[in-house]
Protein backbone atom coordinates (compact mmCIF):
# COMPACT_ATOMS: atom_id res chain seq x y z
CA UNK A 1 0.00 0.00 0.00
CA UNK A 2 2.79 2.38 -0.20
CA UNK A 3 4.92 4.31 -2.70
CA UNK A 4 8.45 5.38 -2.01
CA UNK A 5 10.80 8.20 -3.00
CA UNK A 6 14.13 8.05 -2.83
CA UNK A 7 16.67 10.97 -2.66
CA UNK A 8 20.41 10.90 -2.34
CA UNK A 9 21.81 12.60 -0.16
CA UNK A 10 25.85 12.79 0.95
CA UNK A 11 26.90 9.09 2.27
CA UNK A 12 22.89 8.40 2.69
CA UNK A 13 19.87 7.52 0.93
CA UNK A 14 16.63 9.48 2.98
CA UNK A 15 13.85 7.64 2.28
CA UNK A 16 10.30 9.00 2.08
CA UNK A 17 7.27 6.56 2.92
CA UNK A 18 3.62 8.02 1.59
CA UNK A 19 1.49 5.57 3.56
CA UNK A 20 1.89 2.88 5.50
CA UNK A 21 0.37 -1.07 5.18
CA UNK A 22 -2.38 -1.70 6.52
CA UNK A 23 -4.69 -5.01 6.75
CA UNK A 24 -8.19 -4.56 5.79
CA UNK A 25 -10.15 -6.19 8.48
CA UNK A 26 -11.86 -9.08 6.91
CA UNK A 27 -14.46 -10.18 9.88
CA UNK A 28 -17.72 -8.90 9.99
CA UNK A 29 -19.30 -7.97 13.22
CA UNK A 30 -20.14 -9.50 15.73
CA UNK A 31 -16.62 -11.65 16.01
CA UNK A 32 -17.92 -13.25 12.42
CA UNK A 33 -20.08 -14.84 14.45
CA UNK A 34 -23.63 -13.09 15.17
CA UNK A 35 -26.49 -12.23 14.80
CA UNK A 36 -27.90 -15.13 12.73
CA UNK A 37 -31.10 -14.37 13.55
CA UNK A 38 -33.97 -11.74 11.80
CA UNK A 39 -33.85 -8.36 13.31
CA UNK A 40 -30.37 -8.62 15.12
CA UNK A 41 -27.87 -6.24 16.04
CA UNK A 42 -24.53 -5.87 18.15
CA UNK A 43 -21.99 -3.20 18.75
CA UNK A 44 -18.09 -4.34 19.42
CA UNK A 45 -14.99 -2.52 20.26
CA UNK A 46 -11.84 -4.10 19.79
CA UNK A 47 -8.25 -2.43 21.16
CA UNK A 48 -5.48 -3.46 19.03
CA UNK A 49 -1.85 -3.05 19.25
CA UNK A 50 0.67 -3.33 16.02
CA UNK A 51 4.30 -3.37 16.29
CA UNK A 52 6.20 -3.66 13.18
CA UNK A 53 9.84 -4.55 13.90
CA UNK A 54 12.02 -3.82 10.76
CA UNK A 55 11.91 -1.16 7.94
CA UNK A 56 11.60 -3.35 4.88
CA UNK A 57 12.19 -3.56 0.70
CA UNK A 58 11.58 -6.53 -0.69
CA UNK A 59 12.24 -9.33 2.43
CA UNK A 60 15.68 -7.01 3.01
CA UNK A 61 15.83 -5.05 6.28
CA UNK A 62 17.09 -1.30 5.18
CA UNK A 63 18.37 -0.16 8.21
CA UNK A 64 18.36 -1.47 12.11
CA UNK A 65 15.96 0.07 14.43
CA UNK A 66 13.23 1.49 12.70
CA UNK A 67 10.01 1.12 13.79
CA UNK A 68 6.52 1.55 13.82
CA UNK A 69 3.76 1.33 16.73
CA UNK A 70 -0.09 1.77 16.08
CA UNK A 71 -2.34 1.91 18.79
CA UNK A 72 -6.37 1.69 17.48
CA UNK A 73 -9.55 1.66 18.75
CA UNK A 74 -12.02 0.07 16.10
CA UNK A 75 -16.15 0.48 16.87
CA UNK A 76 -17.74 -1.95 14.36
CA UNK A 77 -22.12 -2.21 14.27
CA UNK A 78 -24.14 -4.83 12.74
CA UNK A 79 -28.00 -5.02 12.05
CA UNK A 80 -29.72 -7.93 10.69
CA UNK A 81 -33.33 -7.81 8.74
CA UNK A 82 -33.12 -11.30 8.28
CA UNK A 83 -30.70 -13.77 8.34
CA UNK A 84 -29.99 -13.71 4.78
CA UNK A 85 -29.17 -9.80 4.76
CA UNK A 86 -27.52 -7.77 6.98
CA UNK A 87 -25.44 -4.22 6.97
CA UNK A 88 -22.11 -3.51 8.75
CA UNK A 89 -19.65 -0.80 9.30
CA UNK A 90 -16.44 -0.29 10.72
CA UNK A 91 -15.05 2.75 12.16
CA UNK A 92 -11.49 2.91 13.23
CA UNK A 93 -9.84 5.56 15.44
CA UNK A 94 -5.77 5.73 15.59
CA UNK A 95 -5.09 6.99 19.31
CA UNK A 96 -1.70 6.64 18.53
CA UNK A 97 0.84 5.78 15.48
CA UNK A 98 4.75 6.49 15.70
CA UNK A 99 7.20 5.18 13.22
CA UNK A 100 10.86 5.84 13.07
CA UNK A 101 12.74 6.19 9.45
CA UNK A 102 16.08 7.38 8.59
CA UNK A 103 16.65 11.21 8.49
CA UNK A 104 19.15 11.72 5.88
CA UNK A 105 22.24 12.17 7.82
CA UNK A 106 22.56 9.13 9.70
CA UNK A 107 20.08 9.37 12.47
CA UNK A 108 16.11 9.02 12.96
CA UNK A 109 13.16 10.30 12.04
CA UNK A 110 9.89 10.45 13.66
CA UNK A 111 6.50 11.11 12.67
CA UNK A 112 3.11 10.63 14.63
CA UNK A 113 -0.70 10.02 13.48
CA UNK A 114 -3.99 9.92 15.32
CA UNK A 115 -7.24 10.76 14.54
CA UNK A 116 -10.18 8.58 12.39
CA UNK A 117 -9.48 6.29 9.67
CA UNK A 118 -11.11 5.14 7.32
CA UNK A 119 -14.72 3.23 7.61
CA UNK A 120 -15.93 0.58 5.57
CA UNK A 121 -19.53 -0.12 5.15
CA UNK A 122 -20.12 -3.71 3.78
CA UNK A 123 -23.68 -5.53 2.90
CA UNK A 124 -22.95 -9.06 3.65
CA UNK A 125 -24.98 -11.81 2.01
CA UNK A 126 -25.79 -14.99 3.85
CA UNK A 127 -27.40 -18.02 2.52
CA UNK A 128 -27.08 -20.52 5.55
CA UNK A 129 -27.35 -24.15 5.50
CA UNK A 130 -28.55 -26.93 8.46
CA UNK A 131 -27.81 -30.31 8.28
CA UNK A 132 -27.81 -33.14 10.89
CA UNK A 133 -24.82 -32.22 13.20
CA UNK A 134 -23.44 -29.64 11.12
CA UNK A 135 -24.14 -25.72 9.87
CA UNK A 136 -23.02 -23.48 8.32
CA UNK A 137 -23.01 -20.45 5.92
CA UNK A 138 -21.91 -19.12 2.37
CA UNK A 139 -21.37 -15.66 2.63
CA UNK A 140 -20.36 -12.75 -0.37
CA UNK A 141 -19.60 -9.03 0.66
CA UNK A 142 -19.64 -5.51 -1.02
CA UNK A 143 -17.82 -3.30 0.72
CA UNK A 144 -17.04 0.21 0.11
CA UNK A 145 -14.01 2.10 2.30
CA UNK A 146 -14.63 5.53 2.94
CA UNK A 147 -12.27 8.40 2.68
CA UNK A 148 -12.32 9.69 5.83
CA UNK A 149 -8.53 10.21 7.92
CA UNK A 150 -6.71 13.13 8.00
CA UNK A 151 -3.42 14.68 7.34
CA UNK A 152 -1.05 14.42 10.14
CA UNK A 153 2.82 13.74 9.43
CA UNK A 154 1.67 10.58 7.83
CA UNK A 155 -1.56 8.31 7.88
CA UNK A 156 -1.87 5.28 9.05
CA UNK A 157 -4.92 4.60 7.09
CA UNK A 158 -4.51 5.28 3.44
CA UNK A 159 -7.22 8.05 3.29
CA UNK A 160 -8.78 6.81 0.12
CA UNK A 161 -11.58 5.59 -1.36
CA UNK A 162 -11.86 2.14 -1.63
CA UNK A 163 -14.48 -1.32 -3.18
CA UNK A 164 -14.11 -4.49 -1.94
CA UNK A 165 -15.47 -7.74 -2.68
CA UNK A 166 -15.34 -10.57 -0.25
CA UNK A 167 -16.50 -14.52 -0.67
CA UNK A 168 -16.51 -16.87 2.41
CA UNK A 169 -17.62 -19.74 3.50
CA UNK A 170 -17.69 -21.12 7.20
CA UNK A 171 -19.18 -24.49 9.04
CA UNK A 172 -19.16 -25.75 12.35
CA UNK A 173 -20.25 -28.35 14.30
CA UNK A 174 -20.82 -29.51 18.36
CA UNK A 175 -16.55 -29.40 18.61
CA UNK A 176 -15.43 -28.11 15.39
CA UNK A 177 -15.40 -24.87 12.96
CA UNK A 178 -14.06 -23.58 9.85
CA UNK A 179 -13.60 -20.34 7.97
CA UNK A 180 -12.52 -20.10 4.68
CA UNK A 181 -12.42 -17.24 2.76
CA UNK A 182 -11.16 -14.45 0.37
CA UNK A 183 -11.28 -11.10 -0.74
CA UNK A 184 -10.21 -8.50 -3.56
CA UNK A 185 -10.16 -4.34 -3.03
CA UNK A 186 -9.79 -1.93 -5.57
CA UNK A 187 -8.24 1.76 -3.76
CA UNK A 188 -8.31 5.23 -5.40
CA UNK A 189 -5.02 7.29 -5.99
CA UNK A 190 -1.76 5.21 -6.08
CA UNK A 191 -2.91 2.05 -3.26
CA UNK A 192 -2.05 -1.29 -5.05
CA UNK A 193 -4.61 -4.04 -5.60
CA UNK A 194 -5.18 -6.00 -2.27
CA UNK A 195 -6.07 -9.55 -2.32
CA UNK A 196 -6.10 -11.87 0.46
CA UNK A 197 -6.92 -15.55 1.35
CA UNK A 198 -7.97 -16.71 4.66
CA UNK A 199 -7.90 -20.33 6.96
CA UNK A 200 -9.14 -20.57 10.33
CA UNK A 201 -9.96 -24.02 12.11
CA UNK A 202 -10.71 -24.34 15.72
CA UNK A 203 -11.96 -26.18 18.58
CA UNK A 204 -15.05 -25.18 20.15
CA UNK A 205 -15.56 -25.83 24.44
CA UNK A 206 -17.78 -25.42 27.13
CA UNK A 207 -16.54 -23.70 30.26
CA UNK A 208 -18.17 -21.83 33.57
CA UNK A 209 -21.62 -22.54 32.03
CA UNK A 210 -21.27 -20.93 28.63
CA UNK A 211 -19.15 -21.81 25.57
CA UNK A 212 -16.59 -20.23 23.36
CA UNK A 213 -13.87 -21.53 21.05
CA UNK A 214 -10.01 -21.55 20.54
CA UNK A 215 -8.88 -21.05 16.61
CA UNK A 216 -5.71 -20.78 14.43
CA UNK A 217 -6.55 -17.78 12.31
CA UNK A 218 -3.90 -17.66 8.97
CA UNK A 219 -3.90 -14.64 6.23
CA UNK A 220 -1.99 -14.15 3.57
CA UNK A 221 -2.03 -10.90 1.55
CA UNK A 222 -0.91 -9.44 -1.88
CA UNK A 223 -0.71 -6.05 -3.39
CA UNK A 224 0.22 -5.72 -6.99
CA UNK A 225 3.37 -3.70 -5.71
CA UNK A 226 4.70 -6.95 -5.24
CA UNK A 227 4.35 -6.78 -1.40
CA UNK A 228 2.94 -10.10 0.39
CA UNK A 229 2.36 -11.14 3.75
CA UNK A 230 1.42 -14.43 5.86
CA UNK A 231 0.86 -13.78 9.07
CA UNK A 232 -1.02 -16.52 11.64
CA UNK A 233 -2.05 -16.83 15.31
CA UNK A 234 -4.38 -18.12 18.00
CA UNK A 235 -8.12 -16.55 18.62
CA UNK A 236 -9.80 -17.08 21.91
CA UNK A 237 -13.56 -15.97 21.44
CA UNK A 238 -15.84 -16.54 25.11
CA UNK A 239 -19.61 -16.46 25.42
CA UNK A 240 -19.88 -14.46 28.93
CA UNK A 241 -23.64 -14.25 28.55
CA UNK A 242 -26.24 -13.85 25.85
CA UNK A 243 -25.99 -10.53 25.11
CA UNK A 244 -22.34 -10.04 26.11
CA UNK A 245 -19.11 -11.61 24.26
CA UNK A 246 -15.43 -11.51 24.51
CA UNK A 247 -12.53 -12.10 22.40
CA UNK A 248 -8.67 -12.21 21.95
CA UNK A 249 -6.48 -12.70 18.57
CA UNK A 250 -2.52 -12.78 18.22
CA UNK A 251 -0.98 -12.48 14.93
CA UNK A 252 2.76 -12.59 14.21
CA UNK A 253 3.89 -12.28 10.42
CA UNK A 254 5.46 -15.50 9.36
CA UNK A 255 6.35 -13.72 5.81
CA UNK A 256 6.72 -10.44 5.25
CA UNK A 257 7.86 -8.67 1.49
CA UNK A 258 7.50 -5.16 0.86
CA UNK A 259 7.95 -4.42 -2.57
CA UNK A 260 7.87 -0.69 -1.88
CA UNK A 261 9.93 0.27 1.64
CA UNK A 262 7.50 -0.15 4.14
CA UNK A 263 7.78 -1.02 7.55
CA UNK A 264 7.23 -5.06 7.93
CA UNK A 265 7.78 -8.29 10.24
CA UNK A 266 5.41 -7.57 13.18
CA UNK A 267 3.14 -8.50 15.57
CA UNK A 268 -0.54 -7.63 16.68
CA UNK A 269 -2.56 -8.04 19.65
CA UNK A 270 -6.84 -7.37 20.03
CA UNK A 271 -8.46 -7.23 22.23
CA UNK A 272 -12.58 -7.32 21.71
CA UNK A 273 -15.51 -7.01 23.28
CA UNK A 274 -19.33 -6.83 22.00
CA UNK A 275 -22.88 -6.58 22.67
CA UNK A 276 -25.62 -7.89 20.39
CA UNK A 277 -29.00 -8.63 20.82
CA UNK B 1 -34.80 -31.11 17.82
CA UNK B 2 -33.63 -29.35 15.11
CA UNK B 3 -30.96 -29.97 11.95
CA UNK B 4 -27.66 -28.06 12.25
CA UNK B 5 -28.13 -26.60 15.88
CA UNK B 6 -24.83 -27.06 17.20
CA UNK B 7 -22.77 -23.73 17.74
CA UNK B 8 -24.33 -22.22 21.04
CA UNK B 9 -23.41 -18.65 20.14
CA UNK B 10 -25.46 -19.00 16.81
CA UNK B 11 -28.04 -20.67 18.38
CA UNK B 12 -28.86 -17.64 21.17
CA UNK B 13 -31.25 -16.36 18.77
CA UNK B 14 -33.10 -19.39 19.32
CA UNK B 15 -33.66 -18.32 22.66
CA UNK B 16 -34.34 -14.70 22.26
CA UNK B 17 -36.79 -15.55 19.56
CA UNK B 18 -38.60 -18.39 21.71
CA UNK B 19 -38.82 -16.36 24.66
CA UNK B 20 -40.87 -13.71 22.97
CA UNK B 21 -43.69 -15.55 22.92
CA UNK B 22 -46.48 -15.39 25.55
CA UNK B 23 -46.85 -19.00 26.16
CA UNK B 24 -43.45 -19.75 27.53
CA UNK B 25 -42.66 -19.70 31.60
CA UNK B 26 -39.61 -17.29 31.22
CA UNK B 27 -38.91 -17.79 34.62
CA UNK B 28 -37.95 -21.27 34.45
CA UNK B 29 -34.59 -22.46 32.11
CA UNK B 30 -32.59 -19.39 31.03
CA UNK B 31 -35.81 -17.32 29.98
CA UNK B 32 -37.30 -20.14 29.10
CA UNK B 33 -35.52 -21.81 27.33
CA UNK B 34 -32.86 -24.49 27.39
CA UNK B 35 -30.19 -25.18 24.61
CA UNK B 36 -28.54 -28.11 24.22
CA UNK B 37 -26.11 -28.46 21.32
CA UNK B 38 -24.39 -31.55 21.84
CA UNK B 39 -27.71 -33.41 20.78
CA UNK B 40 -29.16 -30.09 18.94
CA UNK B 41 -32.34 -30.02 21.36
CA UNK B 42 -34.39 -27.38 22.78
CA UNK B 43 -36.78 -27.16 25.58
CA UNK B 44 -38.88 -24.80 26.43
CA UNK B 45 -40.73 -24.18 29.66
CA UNK B 46 -44.56 -23.44 28.85
CA UNK B 47 -47.02 -21.76 31.43
CA UNK B 48 -49.25 -23.25 33.72
CA UNK B 49 -52.91 -23.41 31.85
CA UNK B 50 -51.19 -21.98 28.64
CA UNK B 51 -51.34 -24.47 25.58
CA UNK B 52 -48.00 -23.56 22.84
CA UNK B 53 -48.86 -21.86 19.67
CA UNK B 54 -46.84 -24.65 17.94
CA UNK B 55 -47.32 -22.58 14.42
CA UNK B 56 -45.47 -19.31 16.41
CA UNK B 57 -42.85 -21.87 17.91
CA UNK B 58 -41.93 -22.68 14.38
CA UNK B 59 -42.01 -19.84 13.17
CA UNK B 60 -39.46 -18.57 15.71
CA UNK B 61 -37.13 -21.33 15.46
CA UNK B 62 -36.65 -20.55 12.00
CA UNK B 63 -36.69 -16.64 12.29
CA UNK B 64 -33.37 -17.07 14.45
CA UNK B 65 -31.96 -19.58 11.33
CA UNK B 66 -32.03 -23.00 12.16
CA UNK B 67 -34.93 -25.57 11.02
CA UNK B 68 -37.42 -27.59 13.53
CA UNK B 69 -37.49 -31.58 12.60
CA UNK B 70 -39.00 -33.08 15.88
CA UNK B 71 -40.70 -32.25 18.85
CA UNK B 72 -41.19 -34.12 22.29
CA UNK B 73 -43.96 -33.18 24.37
CA UNK B 74 -43.73 -33.59 28.32
CA UNK B 75 -46.92 -33.83 29.31
CA UNK B 76 -47.12 -32.87 33.13
CA UNK B 77 -47.49 -35.48 35.42
CA UNK B 78 -48.94 -35.15 38.59
CA UNK B 79 -47.10 -36.24 42.41
CA UNK B 80 -48.95 -37.84 44.61
CA UNK B 81 -47.33 -37.70 48.36
CA UNK B 82 -48.37 -39.98 50.97
CA UNK B 83 -47.30 -39.31 54.50
CA UNK B 84 -46.16 -42.65 56.26
CA UNK B 85 -45.74 -41.42 60.16
CA UNK B 86 -42.77 -41.33 62.01
CA UNK B 87 -42.18 -45.17 62.79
Amino acid sequence: MNLGRVSLFTGWISLQIVSPSLFTWADQPIFNEMPRWDKGYGVQIRHEWRTEEDLLLNRTKVGRGFGEDVEIVHVESVYTWDKSIRVTAKFPYVLNASRELPDGSGGKLFQHDSGPGDPILALPLKKYFNLDGRSGSWTMAPQIQVSMSGSDEYEVYENVWGQGISFGYETVTYRYILNVGTSAWFFGGDEPFTARVSLDIGVNFEAFNSNGHVKWESDYFWEDDESATLYMGPALYYRFCDEWHGRLSYRYDFYDKQGILDHGNGSQFIVGVAFVY
Amino acid sequence: MRAGFDCPSCAIGVRKMISRLKFVDRKRFNKGVELDTTVQLVTVSILNGESPDLDALFEAIEEAGYDPVRMYELEVVRLKIRELGQS
